[in-house]
């Protein structure tokens, strides 16, 4: 499993691993193909898109200017309504407080449902040095968990494994039956089942906290998220500080344009709120809830160039129209963000050391702007990813820094644009044997045979065309 | 009821403000918004448009859709809960429907919040769970079940089937006027309800293939009753 953001292994050999896996790309490709297909539906059904995108790119805008308001909002309520809240600058920080919880419960089985931030925080290897069984109560998070392998997509997390690889998972954990998915998916739900009933603590993410409501919203499928709020006595909610709305009607907003730009659906199976514990007359909900807000790097991406990827309503869109990620897979980014989002946020949150190469893993198409529900500029932050890499932390590989220093200077200089088109060629020419560029090179271009910069440039092409 | 504990919180927002270059700012923020296609959509549809468009995407979300009067909401549950073949049935205590006395099921229970051990424990093992629906919503053949006091969360959930009884007079177009009703009631001093089950058809998942499999942690199966007269 992975601990924290960072996946292991070098990128170099993930995305080669990836490259060569038959199944797997085969799966990317078609999994991106109706991921996709529904999205641009369910878009076509809603009628003005375009309005919803700028609605919802206002809502997101609107709520991380006002960040502080809002986070004081919600925890006023969450506490009104007799939850406790505990603000967590670091993992660490949070771990800690679960773990308390967890301990001050005598708590032995954990339930999970579906969470990008307690993978990003490393939450069940922590609860796991506390002695509890932690059970990811997700499908996808389940076969993984029983592999012990990390998620390669932030919607479909065992988007890699085909049915035989789950059949033979279910038959070692003591499944008898055949491989057909609804089969499959049956056992799990018998299993799993024993392991809500007798969890004492409930641990969920938070696809959006709403201010006004104190309420915290999950959006599934599957009905997990409905069994992990509503069985155990406990119930624990980890959210990224970034995840909150005002009220209940711009959590409509956003949830329908999660639902229809993940998974294509008007809305998904589940829609679910749940605001503090259960009050007098009620049998059901957590009589015991805490909800603990994580900064873990977030805020230092506010006032910045790159705020707007705090806008991100995770839901893959991105990732479902990405070329990159058709061709290398979700582990090839070894951050359990892949994708175009992950290449514009894994750097902001873990650091440009371990993920100088994301930036360059992008033909910067644009497809991910494009799908993007809340509007974040994705390739032009990928682009300001690159200059940062090469002026400001000179990490980039010695060809790269010529090539983005001389972008630079050369935009505002005709000029220099041609003399720097006629570098290129010369610039890669000791890696380059019979027109292509084959080894050598570092990070993205060693994936496949790029053609060598021509000796033509496109000055040079046109001059001749309008010759001719 | 005790307000819970907030720890951190004063540094946590210093943090925010100070990228921003500013104080923490705690006075309510003006939301003015441009745009707000939510309102747009099926915007003057007549209750027969809502109705049509809500047949038509339930079936789409693999539910059963049933229609009657309240005269023979007592016939139609029978016959549904033949057709499930369920023999433990757990309902929802609502005024709206308790004049239904099923007589023919021994092992039909209503739901007693003031007996928690009992209910939760028939929960766990009842074959079918009948609700009444808070709201409905034509586009997506949703209904919103509320989470109050005298309520379930789990009959709708750990049953193998989910029956829901729907009013009529509660189908709104989208979720957009149930929204702006919550968010009414929180604006009136947090009234709204301790959570909300927003619900469209069974439990499904994709995570095996991208293969619907349809019945995972909910309902395998769900039936609509639509009642025209409640």
């Amino acid at each position: 499993m992975s601990m924290g953001i960072r996946l292991d292994e070098k990128f170099q050999d993930r995305r080669k691993d990836g490259i060569e896996d038959a199944f797997m790309r085969q799966a990317v490709s078609s999994a991106q193909n109706r991921l996709r297909d529904g999205r641009l539906h369910a878009a076509g059904e809603l009628g003005d898109w375009e309005a919803f995108r700028n609605h919802s790119e206002e809502i997101r805008q609107h709520v991380l200017e006002h960040l502080d308001y809002y986070l004081y909002q919600l925890s006023e309520n969450v506490s009104k309504r007799g939850g406790s809240v505990f603000f967590a600058e670091t993992p660490e920080e949070a771990n800690r407080y679960i773990r308390e919880v967890v301990r001050s419960k005598q708590a032995k089985h954990v339930v999970k449902s579906k969470s990008m931030v307690t993978e990003e925080i490393g939450l069940n290897e922590a609860l796991q040095e506390e002695g509890c069984t932690v059970v990811e109560s997700d499908l996808g998070e389940w076969i993984l968990q029983l592999d012990e392998d990390p998620p390669s997509h932030i919607v479909a997390p065992a988007l890699h494994k085909d049915r035989d690889a789950v059949h033979e998972t279910f038959t070692a954990h003591g499944y008898t039956g055949s491989n057909d998915p609804t089969e499959l998916g049956r056992y799990a739900r018998q299993e799993l089942r024993k392991d809500f009933l007798k969890a004492e603590v409930g641990i969920t993410g938070c696809n959006f906290a709403i201010a006004e409501s104190g309420a915290v919203g999950l959006v599934t499928n599957e009905g997990n998220g409905r069994m992990v709020t509503s069985l155990p006595d406990t119930v624990i909610s980890v959210m990224g500080m970034e995840r909150v709305v005002p009220s209940y009607e711009e959590f409509e907003v956003l949830v329908n344009m999660l639902c229809r730009s993940a998974v294509g659906q008007r809305l998904t199976s589940y829609i679910t709120t749940f605001a503090g514990t259960r009050t007098a007359g009620e049998v059901d909900g957590p009589e015991e809830f805490h909800l603990v807000i994580v900064d873990n790097k977030r805020s230092g991406i506010l006032g910045t160039q790159f705020q707007s990827v705090l806008q991100c309503i995770r839901c893959a869109a991105c990732i479902n129209v990405c070329p990159v990620y058709r061709h290398i897979g979700g582990h090839a980014y070894g951050s359990i963000y892949p994708g175009p989002i992950g290449a514009v946020l894994a750097p902001l949150l873990d650091g440009y050391e371990n993920y100088k190469e994301l930036p360059y893993a992008s033909s910067l198409c644009g497809a991910c702007t494009e799908a993007c529900p809340v509007k974040i500029p994705l390739h032009e932050l990928l682009i300001e990813h690159r200059r940062v890499i090469v002026e400001e932390k000179k990490q980039s590989p010695f060809v790269e820094r010529i090539a983005m220093k001389g972008f630079a200077v050369t935009s505002s200089s005709p000029f220099l644009f041609e003399a720097a088109e006629h570098v290129a060629p010369f610039a890669t020419s000791p890696f380059a044997t019979s027109g292509q560029i084959e080894k050598g090179l570092p990070a993205w271009t060693d994936s496949k045979d790029l053609p060598q910069p021509n000796k033509q440039t496109v000055r040079d092409w046109f001059k001749k065309r309008g010759n001719a | 009821m005790n307000p819970g504990t907030i720890t951190n919180r004063e540094d946590f927002l210093q943090r925010i403000a100070k990228q921003f270059g500013r104080e923490v700012d705690l006075t309510p923020p003006k939301r003015e918004y441009t745009h707000r296609p939510q309102d747009e959509v099926l915007k003057g549809a007549s209750e027969e448009e809502l109705l049509e468009t809500f047949r038509m995407v339930a079936t789409r979300i693999h539910t059963d859709l049933v229609e009657c009067e309240s005269a023979n909401l007592d016939d139609t549950l029978r016959l549904l809960i033949e057709r499930y073949d369920g023999t433990r049935i757990l309902a929802e205590n609502d005024e709206r429907i308790s004049a239904w006395a099923p007589s023919t099921s021994e092992t039909f229970v209503w739901w007693d919040s003031t007996k928690p051990e009992t209910s939760r424990e028939l929960a766990a093992r009842a074959d079918i769970g009948i609700t009444i629906a808070d709201a409905a919503f034509a586009e997506s053949a949703t209904i919103a079940q509320y989470a109050k006091p005298g309520k379930s969360r789990t009959i709708s959930l750990l049953p193998q089937d989910h029956i829901a009884i729907i009013p009529k007079s509660v189908l709104v177009p989208r979720m957009t006027q149930t929204a702006q009703q919550l968010a009414a009631l929180d604006r009136d001093g947090l009234h709204s309800p301790n959570g909300v089950n927003f619900i469209s058809g069974p439990s499904n998942s994709a995570d095996i293939e991208m293969n619907l499999i349809v019945g995972v942690h909910g309902p395998v199966r769900v039936a609509y009753v639509l009642v025209h007269d409640l």
